[in-house]
């Protein structure tokens, strides 16, 4: 496990390592910072339970040909809607998503996230696999896109309680990404349904609204050059 | 009578040549080697050489290199390089035309010239002198008769044969060592040629063993005296004078003479220096040994100049070695070491082709031998000025050229861009130093370009040839070319297009783009859980996506006015850019070339 766990952190320094240096067509890397506005809604028998806050991360795209790998890592805290309800909790979320471009506005995705929620009432994490398809349009001009998602989440594993029957997830965002400028702008929201099974009486949703201003670097003739476009 | 007047025309008809003698049958020899009759040139050539008949004008020397070369056809090298010694001893300057006479010729007179400067013998001490026959035959041995004098003399004749003064001894034709010595006096020792059936007389005047040793350094150089004899021209090194109070003049172009009254001890050598002006070459080893010559040390003068000179000694600069060689021979040419003296020579010549003795450093003797020796040397060089700046086609480079044996010189500009290749620059016949103009611009109008080159001289003279390098760095002179003009600011220019409003179909478009992004977010929503059927942040988005189309997907239309406003002013911009460029493309072309020569390592 221990071995299994360092691999597990060796292995975003490596496939960096292997994606900046081995030179292959169409090649590119964007790191995003990321600002976001999580909302965590339970409803476990007839009390609904609404915590929100602010988490921020770091996120990184490596592009190569067709096939995109993403990770990123959030942190935050979740602070209760109405005092006095739940305790505060930390929250943080690790995840690695595998993209493949069927088409210039189709791609179709794989994705593991890692979410774990800590408080004084205890530890929960949540181990979430997705398979999923988006779309994405440009409005206008190549730079500014909007995409639309749908994932199915067929393997969700939650620590200390019933794992979901059902879920799914949406994402929808709008990119600007200029052409001449290195910095690229998303607006994202995503929406994360979990339905239990009826002996349960639970049902809950996770959603999050973020803002992520990113930097991209794309190898051109064996060069590394700095641009915001796609 | 009558009837004998017949017989008698054909007996002087018979013997035409061999009754002939001095400038006749020499004129007789020629015309039968002229005509090929080598065997019926040999008699009439050796009768017609004897120096008593004439001076040794152009007519002898030529009868000399023929007499050489019948007797190098017909296979009698060793009484060609007899003949060959006995003209280089008896006339210095004798020297066979290269050009004309076959190279046999050439390479036995180099050897006689090697042979004779290297068994000098005091003049002053010994003479020959020959005495020619009535009738000459070529195959006749000759005779070497030691003249007798006022004291015992006795002469030894190569390893075993031995002469008292008077007597005389026959010898096959050829070159003896003879050493002439008698008790109480110095020994002299001398080369003389035996010539077939001439006789050669040895007369020596030897000197008591106490002579003294005279020395005399004079710059310019003159001519010395002593006692009214002349002596020769300076320097002289180890002149033998007996003891005793001698009267000495010097005298030299353009200058009073100078006259000076020594006395010379037993056995005293005695120098003299006439140098009015210091020589230098700013290296202190070789300044000091130059001011040994000048004060007439001129045994340790040369002895200190060949140790600095010596292969194992660090390289002096090309400059200052060829005056330390050019001094090395004139003090080893005082010596008597001709051979030594033209070593040195050949070797200033080979270091620097561009040296030219001043005027008053070399005498006519040792220029002769200077410029004998320079022909005979195969070697070029070339160079140019160290760093000037010339403008294309106003100048040219001026490259001089000199080169030691006379030839045809080809200059070669090798070019390595874009491939090895040479271009032929020039030709020119050179005799010693001559200067070729290279221009800096090609038949086609083009200037030669920046970069680095290297030039080429060739010289094919007779034998093997020899070539220089030179490399040349050209460099173009900044020059004050005009900018061109920016781009046009976009506060000058007027916008070509405007937006208009959203079409109705842009508006459709955003809307349904704005609902699905809310449709499918409310879709996996759940109202029940985050209190709203839409959540807020869904309707943020699709109200960014539905506004982002309209903003950016509302068609232009184009504003004729301003495009043909914005067209006239690029197109006078890219007028303007054109004539700068024409100007600036003139101005480099005619822009002065810097070029700096270095020789190629």
């Amino acid at each position: 496990m221990t071995v299994l766990s360092g691999l597990g952190r060796l292995a975003p320094t490596l496939a960096s390592l292997l994606v900046l240096t081995v030179d292959l067509a169409g090649q590119s890397v964007s790191g995003r910072a990321v600002i976001a506005a999580p909302k965590s809604s339970v409803r476990v028998g007839g009390v609904l339970d609404r915590v929100d806050g602010v988490w921020g991360g770091l996120a990184l795209d490596f592009h190569v040909g067709r096939f995109t790998l993403s990770g990123g890592g959030m942190r935050g805290q979740l602070t209760p809607s109405q005092a006095g309800t739940a305790p505060k909790r930390d929250v943080g979320e690790l995840s690695l998503d595998g993209q493949y471009e069927f088409r210039p506005w189709l791609h179709f995705e794989l994705q593991y996230t890692a979410r774990a929620f800590s408080s004084a009432a205890g530890y929960q994490r949540w181990d979430i696999v997705g398979v999923g398809a988006a779309g994405s349009r440009d409005l206008g001009t190549p730079a500014v896109r909007a995409a639309v998602g749908l994932t199915w989440l067929p393997v969700v594993r939650v620590s200390g309680q019933e794992a979901p029957t059902f879920a799914l997830r949406s994402d929808v965002g709008l990119s600007v990404a200029p052409s001449r400028f290195p910095l690229a702008f998303t607006l994202r929201y995503r929406v994360e349904r979990f339905r239990f099974s009826k002996s349960a009486i639970r049902s809950e949703q996770f959603e999050a609204l973020a803002l992520s201003v990113g930097v991209r670097a794309r190898r051109v003739a064996g060069r590394w050059t700095l641009g915001g476009g796609r | 009578m009558r009837t004998l007047a017949p017989l008698i025309l054909v007996a002087l008809t018979a013997q035409p040549a061999l009754a002939q003698t001095g400038r006749r049958a020499l004129e007789a020899g020629t015309e039968r080697y002229l005509l090929a009759d080598y065997p019926g040139a040999v008699p009439l050539l050796g009768m017609g050489l004897d120096p008593r008949a004439g001076s040794t004008d152009e007519l002898w020397l030529h009868g000399v290199e023929r007499l050489a070369d019948v007797l190098l056809v017909l296979r009698q090298d060793s009484l060609a390089a007899t003949w060959l010694r006995w003209a280089t001893r008896l006339a210095p300057e004798f020297a066979v035309n290269e050009e004309v006479m076959p190279p046999p010729v050439v390479r036995a007179a180099r050897a006689a010239r090697a042979f004779v400067d290297s068994t000098p013998q005091d003049r002053f001490v010994a003479q020959t002198t020959f005495q020619w026959p009535a009738s000459f035959r070529a195959g006749a041995p000759g005779t070497i008769r030691l003249a007798s004098a006022n004291i015992p003399i006795t002469a030894r004749i190569g390893a075993d044969q031995f002469l008292r003064g008077g007597e005389s001894r026959v010898l096959p034709p050829g070159s003896y060592d003879v050493v002439v010595s008698a008790p109480g006096y110095l020994p002299t020792r001398l080369t003389a040629e035996v010539l077939p059936g001439v006789t050669t007389v040895v007369l020596v005047s030897l000197l008591p063993e106490t002579a003294g040793l005279l020395y005399v350094a004079a710059r310019p150089w003159g001519t010395l005296f002593v006692d009214g004899q002349r002596i020769g021209y300076t320097s002289v090194a180890a002149h033998r004078v007996v003891p005793g109070s001698h009267r000495l003049r010097l005298e030299r172009d353009g200058q009073p003479v100078t006259d000076t009254t020594i006395v010379v001890a037993e056995r005293q050598p005695v120098r003299l220096s006439w140098v009015t002006t210091r020589d230098t070459v700013g290296e202190p080893r070789i300044d000091s040994a130059f001011a040994r010559l000048d004060a007439g040390e001129i045994e340790r003068g040369v002895d200190v100049l060949r140790d600095l000179l010596a292969p194992h000694q660090p390289s002096f600069p090309a400059a200052v070695r060829a005056r330390a060689l050019a001094r090395l021979a004139e003090a080893t040419w005082s010596l008597g070491a001709k051979d030594s003296a033209r070593a040195s020579l050949r070797e200033l010549v080979q270091v620097n082709p561009f040296y030219t003795p001043r005027a008053d450093q070399f005498n006519p003797e040792l220029l002769a031998a200077y410029t004998q020796v320079r022909c005979q040397t195969p070697v070029i060089a070339i160079r140019a000025p160290r760093d000037t700046v010339l403008t294309p086609f106003r100048d040219t480079l001026p490259v001089e050229i000199a080169v030691g044996q006379p030839g045809e010189v080809r200059i070669l500009l090798r070019l390595t861009n874009p491939r090895r290749r040479d271009s032929l620059l020039t030709t020119l016949t050179v005799e010693s130093v001559a200067i070729a103009s290279i221009p800096l611009s090609g038949p086609d109008g083009g200037v030669l370009a920046p970069g680095l080159y290297a030039i080429e001289g060739e010289v094919a003279a007779a034998g093997r040839g020899a070539s220089d390098l030179l490399q040349l760095t050209v460099e173009r002179t900044p020059v004050d070319t005009t900018p061109h003009e920016p781009s046009i600011a976009g506060a000058a220019t007027r916008p070509e297009t405007r937006k208009r409003g959203p079409s109705l179909r842009t508006m459709g478009e955003g809307i349904g783009l704005g609902a699905l992004v809310i449709l499918v977010s409310a879709t996996v929503n759940d109202g029940d859980l985050s209190g709203r059927s839409i959540p807020p942040a869904a309707w943020m988005v699709g109200a960014s996506v539905a506004l982002a189309n309209f903003a950016f997907k509302r068609p232009s239309v184009p504003i004729p006015e301003n495009i043909s406003h914005n067209e006239l002013l690029r197109a006078r911009r890219e007028a303007r850019n054109r004539i700068t460029a024409a100007e600036n493309a003139t101005k480099l072309r005619l822009a002065p070339l810097r070029i700096r020569a270095t020789r190629e390592p």
